[in-house]
């Protein structure tokens, strides 16, 4: 199937067209699970996370006006669900670990510890996977406030004002929250290049 | 933290204060969105220093890797193609329960 544009995708959900339904998945579908899986980190949260949004989506879909705003919306959508899963399991401190544990030593003190470079990566192949794979695992341990702006910002390529948009913050705070998770993932690479492993955090 | 550039002539109070302005500004100074009276006293200041340049540029190869990560959504998909099927599924289910009530 050809890919629709967001356009002839909002026409078809406003008219109940046959097929939309499959077109806005062949479309989204990917993307969206995606970020569920981010967020969520498990794959039957992701799972139950994924069928909420699409269909919350799908069917929002026919009220939106202006076929521009469907992505940023799609995320609007995706991450409420993504963070009210979050909250209705609070509870549970097994989930996400604070960013103070993320800080590199001496962050504090404007001091510099962990100064290994290992900032020439390979271009390809396994190990430049392996830091995905690391990267990945970071993501999914950060704090949900903050991982929802990174994900959006710099895994979905989501401008900092449509991020905000997204989730209804102002840009400087969304640029605080992007700059410490960038910062805490950073570390965390190093720990992984260190040997220690992304998730060893003390 | 720098080698024999005017960072040195800072008080030790005023090097604390530089450093924790540059590390919070940082995704910015990678970013090329900094102002350009920043960039300027930082590249005066740290131009040369090891650390501030390990930062930077790991800090950048995190980036990259994090855009690399947004490129790679369908292979994260495909390790959760089951569950990507059964969600696919359940919502096109209530959706058709949806319409059909709807007619009703």
């Amino acid at each position: 199937m050809a890919a629709w544009s967001d356009e002839r995708l909002l026409d078809a959900a406003k008219n109940h067209e046959p097929g939309a339904f499959d077109a806005f998945v062949e479309r989204y579908g990917g993307r969206l699970f995606a970020f569920g899986l981010r967020m969520c980190g498990h794959r039957e949260d992701a799972e139950d996370v994924f069928q909420d949004t699409l269909l919350k989506a799908f069917t929002g879909l026919a009220a939106l006006r202006e076929p521009g705003a469907v992505r940023t919306w799609l995320f609007r959508v995706a991450a409420n669900q993504c963070l009210m899963k979050r909250r209705s399991e609070k509870s549970d401190p097994s989930r996400g670990i604070s960013l103070e544990q993320l800080k590199p030593p001496g962050w504090d003190e404007g001091r510099p510890v962990d100064i290994a470079d290992w900032s020439d990566m390979p271009e390809d192949g396994a190990r430049r996977g392996e830091l995905r794979a690391a990267l990945e695992h970071a993501i999914v341990d950060l704090p949900a406030d903050y991982k929802v702006v990174v994900v959006l910002r710099d895994v979905e390529g989501l401008t900092t004002e449509e991020t905000a948009e997204v989730l209804g913050l102002r840009v400087p705070a969304v640029k605080m929250r992007l700059h410490r998770a960038r910062m805490a993932l950073r570390g965390q690479l190093s720990r992984f290049h260190a040997g220690g492993g992304p998730a060893s955090v003390a | 933290m720098s080698q024999g550039s005017d960072f040195d002539g800072l008080s030790r109070e005023d090097r604390i204060a530089l450093c924790q302005e540059v590390m919070e500004n940082l995704s910015e100074l990678v970013e090329g969105t900094a102002p350009a009276d920043f960039c300027e006293k930082v590249e005066t200041m740290l131009g040369s220093c090891q650390p501030y340049l390990v930062y930077k540029d790991t800090l950048a190869a995190t980036l990259d890797l994090l855009k690399e990560c947004g490129g790679n959504s369908d292979t994260v998909t495909r390790s959760g193609a089951e569950s990507y099927a059964r969600g696919v599924a359940r919502a096109r289910e209530a959706l058709m329960k949806r319409r059909k009530e709807e007619k009703e």
